[in-house]
């Protein structure tokens, strides 16, 4: 009876292995590996070697684990966002511009440095800059900055022009300028 | 005035650094002609070595930039003939003269009263008081000549100012060019914020910004004596602050302006100094109230050649009017 039941577990885990790391096919008909992801270490199970080449294989896992934490440097730097209201000591100061929003900007600036090096994170750049050109309590110079490479990226990505009309007209006017 | 010969340790190895960086200079002979064109900016005793170096360091890196020389806007702003960086040189030597550092002082004996004239012709700005009360909070640097001008002609008297190391300066009018470094002054861009690809050109360029800025205040006349700033309205990144201009050719617009030339004439800037070229820019162009668009923006640029357009690229608004105020010093009477 003992030995079933640790049979049954055993099958019960090769099933669970299975499902978790059977190869997929795309939509274009391609079979995607199954990669799992743990963390930022970027753990891979699965038959890669069967549906692609190694250096291929890498090359997504890279990928998904670059989009991973990348993504979760932008939802840090969207909770760093000055907000209307927001005062801090040095904006007493007719001339600084406050540390805390020096510091995001200088941000912003390496954010811009990693979308030029590596085009797959384009859209998650575009999600970022018009979820903070659309924030309403976000200060308007970001706001209008946002928005002026919300632009830029969306007719590079998707050849629309983004235009909302939530977004006041001054700040589209201001980050026109750019 | 007694100076403390009291030396923190390590400064003599400090100094001798800083010396190193001052011999370590090297620039072309054309530069060098036009570097020594410029008038001599005077630095107080309290400032320090290191402090002056950076200073001449950045005053050369703005006469060997190779700016556009046709920005109609400063010419316009300016009042230039061209925008040569040897043009802009000579406009920023006109209105800084004197360096003090963040210890200059404007009691204790530092300042005394010149004359006292019977009448002034006409009234200081009615937001002098809050712009006098922001000066001396100013963590960047002010223009305290502009300031001290100001503060005399609300008070009925002419004011001269001793400034260590320089000796009395009599503060006859707005173009004194006394100004004081603030706290913030050449306090880094790094490694604070852990931008190290970040180079020490952008902090170059913020701080000659904040010079052009500060130059602009030693002009104007009547109610506009000094440029002051306004209080920024509802809604504004500064909102209820005294942080914003009127006019259009005030402090922030000079600023924005030279931030703007150096984003154009940097062909080896990298995309990281880029993007921070342009928040500079776009802080400074937020805070100047009621400017109209340029006609031809850099995006309505962008948008243009996709074949593409946008309702806000389409029409300037009628409503405003460019609001230039005389940027000619008055001379106490």
């Amino acid at each position: 009876m003992r030995s079933l039941s640790a049979l049954g577990i055993i099958g019960l885990l090769l099933l669970g292995t299975y499902i978790a790391t059977r190869p997929e096919v795309t939509e274009s008909g391609h079979i995607r590996p199954a990669v799992l992801i743990e963390g930022n270490s970027g753990l891979l199970l699965g038959d890669e070697s069967e549906a692609l080449p190694n250096s291929a294989a890498a090359q997504v896992a890279e990928d998904v684990v670059n989009n991973q934490a990348f993504k979760a440097e932008l939802e840090f730097l969207s909770q760093k966002l000055p907000k209307s209201g927001q005062r801090s000591l040095a904006s007493q100061s007719a001339k600084a511009i406050p540390s805390g929003e020096r510091e995001v900007m200088v941000e912003f600036s390496i954010l811009a440095g990693k979308l030029d090096q590596d085009s797959s994170l384009k859209p998650l750049g575009l999600k970022f800059y018009k979820d903070c050109a659309l924030g309403e309590r976000v200060k308007e110079n970001f706001r209008a900055f946002c928005f002026s490479r919300a632009v830029r990226l969306s007719l590079e990505l998707e050849n629309t022009v983004w235009d909302p009309e939530e977004i006041p007209l001054r700040i589209k006017k201001l980050g026109s300028e750019l | 005035m007694r100076h403390s010969n009291k030396r923190e340790p390590g400064a003599s190895l400090n100094r001798f650094l800083e010396f190193g960086l001052i011999l370590s200079f090297s620039f072309s002979a054309a530069a060098q002609a036009r570097f020594l064109l410029r008038p001599e900016l005077k630095y107080s005793q309290d400032v320090t070595l290191y402090q002056r170096s950076l200073t001449e360091s950045d005053l050369r890196f703005l006469s060997e930039a190779e700016f556009p020389v046709n920005n109609q806007e400063v010419m316009e702003v300016l009042d230039l003939t061209d925008s040569s960086s040897l043009n802009m040189s000579a406009w920023l030597a006109e209105r800084v003269k004197v360096m003090t550092d963040s210890k200059q002082k404007l009691g204790d004996g530092a300042v005394r009263v010149l004359r006292s004239p019977a009448t002034w012709n006409t009234e200081p700005s009615a937001d002098f008081i809050a712009a006098y009360a922001q000066s001396r909070s100013q963590v960047m640097m002010s223009n305290i000549g502009a300031t001290i001008y100001q503060f005399g002609k609300r008070t009925g008297q002419v004011f001269s100012l001793l400034v260590n190391g320089v000796g009395w300066i009599s503060i006859e009018s707005p173009r004194a060019g006394v100004v004081r470094i603030g706290d913030g002054y050449f306090a880094p861009l790094k490694p604070q914020w852990g931008a190290e690809t970040l180079s020490r050109r952008i902090a170059r360029i913020f701080r000659l910004e904040t010079l052009f800025h500060e130059a602009r205040h030693s002009d104007g006349r009547g109610s506009h004596v000094g440029f002051s700033h306004v209080i920024c309205p509802k809604g504004h990144t500064y909102q209820g602050q005294f942080a914003c201009d009127s006019m259009n050719n005030g402090a922030y617009r000079v600023g924005a302006l030279l931030t703007q030339q150096f984003k154009e004439s940097c062909t080896n800037c990298s995309v990281e100094e880029k993007e921070l070229l342009d928040f500079l820019y776009l802080d400074s162009r937020s805070r100047v109230l009621n400017l109209e668009q340029a006609q031809e923006t850099s995006l309505c640029d962008y948008l243009g050649a996709w074949g593409a357009g946008a309702s806000y690229c389409e029409k300037k608004d009628p409503l405003l009017k460019p609001y230039f105020v005389d940027p000619q010093p008055e001379v106490a009477p």
